[in-house]
């Protein structure tokens, strides 16, 4: 080999940061913790551009091995990492915007207990991650894949002593369990048939077969159950539910894990298998089924949500459902694209608000934050304001932001790709409307003055409300009116001060980060102009299956003009409602009570989830096994042991011989099973 | 002429039980020094004499190795399966002895006898790993039996411990009955108690009486599946398994919940796969039904468990379950996998043990998990490594309880067993939540501030945080030892699983 890159470097400088910090951190003051924390993935960022500024100067894929990892019978795994083009774009993304938030925690966490655990525990998750994007072999892979579970799951509980973050950090860890028995019967699958886990191993045979068109083809299983993996770590139908709750989570732990990296792994993972799915036309069918519904579900959801991390997280859930969509409709580039400007603006929009958040020493919820700061919280805090204004038009689809050129990009490509379905492309285009409504709402409620309290000032004013309530009553109205809590809370009439005097802008350390990220949401599709990044990422989906050309159901230019009208409709809805006529807010809820209710209470999915597999299985392990296999006998045994002192030895042995003779009594009947089985019944 | 040149016995044959001599000669060793000695903390001495008997048996272990072949007219052979084992069990008996030194102290209880026991127990491990007949694979089981009999009771003033120890020893009677009625049976059908021989017996069975030794051939594997399925705890003969270990000393339960399981995994493995590896399709639904059963009824019953030794009770049933999908899957594929898992398991569970037994104190107070609460922040070095077993134990990456998991279902789906590795794997999913439990109490609670009671008088519903506790020499060597090899396990799997696999064709292909 003429030229090294030493990809493996890349993973371990975080994994130093990781070590020192845990090791030392405690010791060292905070500013010599955060300094470890930060220094080293960038380190990792700026040996990933090396890495980058070598393209061309060396093979592609490029694979580098590190001795034989297990070496047992037929099991041979080496340490490998692989560097291609989707790697590289994974690469990038992941350190830079890992980088970006790193350095915008040093502020963030700032006045945080653990400050030190926190940045160990953020490397640890960038180490993982990166072995996730950089492994040669599926198993590898998975270590990155679960261990970015792992980091996150630590990330979520062990910040707060809530028992709802620690309900949170474990509802996310089980969830994931769930969709990886998927994962790794998959894996096992792959393993059996290709007798080996590294990508260009299993790929050059699959490349060998032909497409299947039956449920039960190797490829389609394989797909299916490597999608339902995807579903618990990328919060997909059915299996989204930890997300939400996830945001339990410090802000920069949702900016970093929960919408710009590890949600995302599902997709790379997906695309990185691009060669098994297209050779399975029915696994393919599901991922883009899958990932249109939960890019409309999530989205219905996140209208009415008033916690803002809450809105973000059903829309991360939404678009990663585009991103899903994109690979069920085998343009892969087009969903990578997607992630990376996803990744710009989501993570922004984290930042924003957590920025937000702070300004207002914890406040989540956008209808209370306006409430705290009556003249808008965008004349305190413009930097704050303007980025969050960018990443929301680059999310909505406003032309000329990234996310406009990426989700177009998805939309165009249902409709008239390779597998062209022009249902899933409405059902993309209105949850495209409702992302544009979501957003803006999210933007006006959080940073424009109250529109009723204008009203209020000015008492004859052309805004004034309806009736003749004083501004305060209708405040409450639109509260009550489900904006929407469920109970509402009694809150004072008059705004509350921030501690400490109004509320402030975020420290440089912080707005600067977001200001980086505020370019990238919207220049970075810029990029991929002329389909300049799909060409790039081309050759690691070429994967040998041409699909049949047909005639495109409808100009490109059609596509866009439609997906504006949807992203402004959705813009002027959100300000009708919440800028110019909040009492129309107020006047829909009563229309439509019902809907209004199950939205708000997100379909009671959580609660259906409880009452169909939680409940039952809680039922049984208390009744059934603890009742008549366990404590029917143990309740009586240790009462009475505990009871009785070991003097009165007659009722004690009584009470234990009981014990035995209906344990021996299970024994007995086991026995009789087992014998009569084996000399009647088989 | 010839008697002259061979002795009767030849010394390759001491060599190849030296591990089992050296156990025997030190356990006699600590009766002769613990008879006379009659003053408290009598254990001072013995217990170092106990460690250095388990290290050289460790030793010796390596000696035997170098010597391959049967010995004592075919009773006993030692092969890489008998060495795997061999080492798993005298490591297993070191690290419970360093325990014990920690814990014996702690509750008063500081004897030698109980030093003595857990090696002689140890002696009939070893002979169970080893044997290739059925005669001393039954007495090497009663002589591991009859230790682990009386080391559940060694808190003899608690009753929990006695009446621990009494149900152990009446219902393990009651599955030995079993056991042994199936060596007699198989002994009246092929009129041998060899392994191999019954194997060669049942592989060309003599026309005339087939279909009835076949009968009772079939009525013995069933006999012997049940004895042993109450030593491995596999549902349904599992009932004893949550009192025993909830009751017995800590470091006790941890013996019992890797030592003796593995040696009657040894057995099981030696019996089934190869004596009646003929009969496999008779007794495979047996195994098939027992694996199931296992995992599920483990699992779901120890989602509601608050103490911690139980709830680690009916984990290692559910533990057992996977091992026996593995033992299932057969072949050498299955067999490494279940030798693999047996070592990670031993190491993650006798480490939760380990925690367990060090914050027990006096009297084996706080067991339960709410007593865990913030224990992160005021003991994080043992709270950390409990959460390394935890971790291993749902079967998280990087640990050794995650490639014991892979390799198990890996297996399985190789032999075709879809079902039994899809409710596996849900299993290992639904697990996830009770071992997070104490993780969850340990870093996500803050310690309840007790009302001003009396010292350590429990407060009503509030369970009372563990005191500090500094950690003593011994159990800071075993919890690093633990963490030690579940991370060794979890990163470099694969010199153990090659040894393993090797050890496996060993046993069965001769």
């Amino acid at each position: 080999m003429t030229l090294s890159l030493h990809l493996w470097l890349i993973p371990v400088l975080c994994f130093l940061g990781f070590a020192l910090n845990i090791l030392g951190g405690r010791r060292w003051p905070r500013r010599v913790a955060g300094w470890i924390g930060v220094l080293f993935p960038a380190a990792a960022f700026a040996d990933a551009l090396y890495v980058a500024s070598r393209w061309g100067s060396f093979a592609v894929p490029y694979i580098e091995t590190h001795g034989a990892w297990i070496l047992a019978g037929p099991l041979s795994v080496p340490f490998g990492f692989q560097l291609d083009q989707l790697s590289l774009v994974m690469l990038l993304v992941v350190t830079g915007v890992g980088l970006v938030i790193h350095v915008y925690s040093l502020g963030y966490m700032a006045h945080e207990g653990g400050f030190y655990r926190f940045f160990a525990l953020m490397n640890l998750f960038l180490f993982f991650m990166l072995l996730l994007v950089l492994a040669n072999n599926f198993l590898l892979m998975f270590i990155g894949w679960e261990g970015v579970g792992f980091a996150s799951y630590i990330l979520i509980g062990f910040f707060f002593h809530r028992d709802s973050a620690a309900a949170a950090g474990s509802k996310a860890f089980v969830t994931n369990r769930i969709g990886d028995v998927g994962f790794l019967i998959g894996l096992f699958l792959i393993f059996q048939h290709f007798h080996g886990f590294d990508f260009t191993r299993v790929f050059a045979q699959v490349r060998a077969m032909p497409v299947e068109h039956a449920w039960t083809g190797l490829l389609t299983v394989i797909g299916i159950l490597l999608f339902i993996g995807a579903t618990g770590k990328s919060a997909q139908l059915p299996l989204y539910v930890w997300l939400p709750d996830a945001m339990e989570g410090p802000t920069p732990v949702s900016a970093l894990i929960h919408a710009a990296t590890m949600v995302t792994a599902g997709v790379y993972m997906v695309a990185r298998s691009a060669a098994i799915y297209d050779r399975a036309p029915l696994a393919l069918s599901v991922v883009l089924a899958v990932g249109a519904l939960t890019a409309i579900f999530a989205a219905s959801i996140g209208l009415l949500q008033r916690d803002i991390k809450k809105v973000l997280a059903y829309s991360t859930i939404s678009q990663l459902g585009y991103m899903f969509m994109a690979c069920g409709a085998m343009v892969y580039g087009a969903g990578i694209f997607h992630l990376m400007t996803h990744a710009f603006f989501k993570g922004l929009l984290f930042l924003a608000a957590g920025s937000a958040i702070h300004a207002l020493a914890g406040e989540q919820d956008m209808f209370r934050i306006r409430e705290r700061v009556p003249d808008g919280l965008k004349k305190y805090a413009p930097i704050t304001f303007w980025t969050f204004v960018v990443a929301t038009c680059s999310i909505a689809g406003i032309p000329g932001f990234a996310g406009f050129f990426s989700k177009d990009k998805i939309l165009y490509a249902v409709l008239s790709g390779p597998r062209p379905n022009a249902w899933w492309w409405a059902v993309g285009t209105i949850a495209a409307g409702m992302t544009s409504f979501y957003m803006f709402r999210a933007l006006f409620v959080t940073f424009w003055p109250d529109p009723a309290r204008r009203g209020a000032a000015s008492a004859d004013g052309p805004v004034r409300p309806t009736g003749q309530e004083p501004a305060g009553a209708v405040t409450h109205a639109i509260d009550a009116a489900g904006f929407g809590a469920g109970p509402v809370l009694p809150q004072p009439a008059h705004p509350q001060p921030h501690e400490g005097g109004p509320p402030h802008e975020a420290p440089a350390v912080m707005t600067i980060p977001m200001i980086i990220l505020a370019v990238l949401a919207a220049l970075g599709g810029y990029i991929g102009i002329n389909d300049r990044f799909e060409k790039f990422l081309a050759p690691v989906f070429a994967t040998g299956v041409t699909p049949a050309p047909h005639a495109a159901a409808m100009g490109e230019g059609a596509v866009m003009a439609i997906s504006i009208a949807v992203a402004l409709a959705g813009f002027a809805l959100a300000w009708y409602f919440y800028l110019a006529r909040p009492e129309a807010a107020a006047r829909a809820k009563h229309a439509l009570p019902k809907l209004w209710s199950a939205i708000y209470n997100k379909y009671w999915v959580d609660e259906v989830y409880g009452a169909v597999f939680t409940r039952p299985l809680a039922w049984f392990s208390r009744v059934v096994l603890w009742r008549i296999v366990d404590a029917g006998v143990i309740d009586g045994a240790v009462a009475a042991v505990g009871g009785i002192s070991r003097s009165t030895g007659g009722g004690l042995r009584k009470q234990i011989s009981g014990n035995i003779r209906s344990y021996a009594g299970w024994i007995g009947v086991g026995a009789v099973v087992a014998i009569f089985y084996m000399l009647v019944a088989r | 002429m010839t008697s002259a040149a061979t002795p009767l016995v030849p010394a390759v044959y001491y060599l190849r039980i030296l591990p089992e001599i050296v156990l025997t000669v030190f356990g006699a060793v600590i009766m002769l020094i613990e008879g006379p000695a009659r003053h408290v903390g009598r254990g001072r001495t013995t217990r170092w004499v106990a460690l250095v008997g388990a290290l050289t048996a460790f030793a010796a272990v390596w000696i035997q190795s170098r010597h391959p072949g049967y010995a004592f007219s075919h009773l006993f052979r030692v092969d890489g399966f008998t060495v795997f084992f061999g080492f798993l069990l005298t490591a297993i008996a070191t690290v419970i002895i360093l325990m014990a030194m920690d814990y014996l102290p702690q509750q008063h209880l500081d004897r030698g006898e109980f030093y003595a026991l857990v090696l002689f127990g140890t002696v009939g491990m070893g002979f169970m790993a080893g044997a290739t007949e059925l005669i001393l694979m039954f007495i090497a089981l009663e002589i591991s039996s009859i230790s682990t009999y009386i080391l559940a009771g060694y808190r003899r003033h608690a009753p929990k411990s006695t009446e621990a120890s009494l149900k152990y020893l009446l219902l393990g009677s009651f599955a030995t009955a079993f056991f042994l009625y199936g060596i007699a049976l198989i002994y009246g059908a092929t009129g041998t108690t060899q392994i191999s021989a019954i194997a060669r017996a049942l592989a060309h069975p003599s026309a005339g009486a087939a279909v009835q030794t076949g009968q009772i051939v079939l009525l013995g594997a069933a006999l012997m599946f049940i004895g042993l399925g109450f030593k491995v705890s596999a549902v349904p003969f599992q009932v004893w398994t949550p009192d025993v270990y909830e009751g017995a000393p800590a470091p006790v339960t941890a013996f019992m919940s890797a030592a003796p399981k593995a040696a009657a995994f040894a057995i099981f493995l030696r019996i089934f796969t190869v004596a009646l590896a003929a009969n496999s399709h008779a007794w495979f639904w047996l195994l098939w039904a027992a694996a199931l059963l296992s995992m599920t009824v483990g699992n779901v019953a120890a989602l509601l468990q608050n103490n911690f030794k139980r709830m680690l009770a009916y984990s290692s049933i559910a533990q057992a379950g996977y091992i026996l999908v593995a033992f299932a899957a057969l072949g050498a594929d299955g067999v490494s996998a279940v030798m693999f898992y047996l070592a990670a398991y031993a190491a993650m569970n006798i480490g939760a043990f380990a925690v367990v037994s060090h914050f027990a104190h006096r009297d084996e107070r706080y067991v339960d998990i709410r007593n865990y609460a913030g224990l992160g922040f005021r003991a994080p070095w043992p709270a950390f490594c409990l959460s390394v077993f935890l971790f291993s134990l749902i079967g998280v990456p990087l640990t050794g309880g995650f490639f014991g998991k892979v390799y198990i279902f890996r297996a399985a789906l190789h032999s075709h067993l879809v079902a039994l590795t899809i409710i596996g794997l849900l299993n290992s999913a639904l697990a996830a939540y009770y071992y997070l439990r104490p993780v969850v109490a340990m870093y996500m609670r803050e310690a309840p501030v007790l009302p001003a009671l009396a010292p350590g008088a429990p407060a009503g519903n509030i369970e009372p945080p563990i005191p500090p506790t500094a950690m003593s020499g011994p159990i800071a060597v075993v919890l690093a030892l633990c963490v030690a090899v579940v991370i060794w396990l979890g990163v470099f799997p694969g010199s153990v699983l090659a040894y393993a696999l090797r050890s496996a064709r060993h046993l069965l292909h001769g």
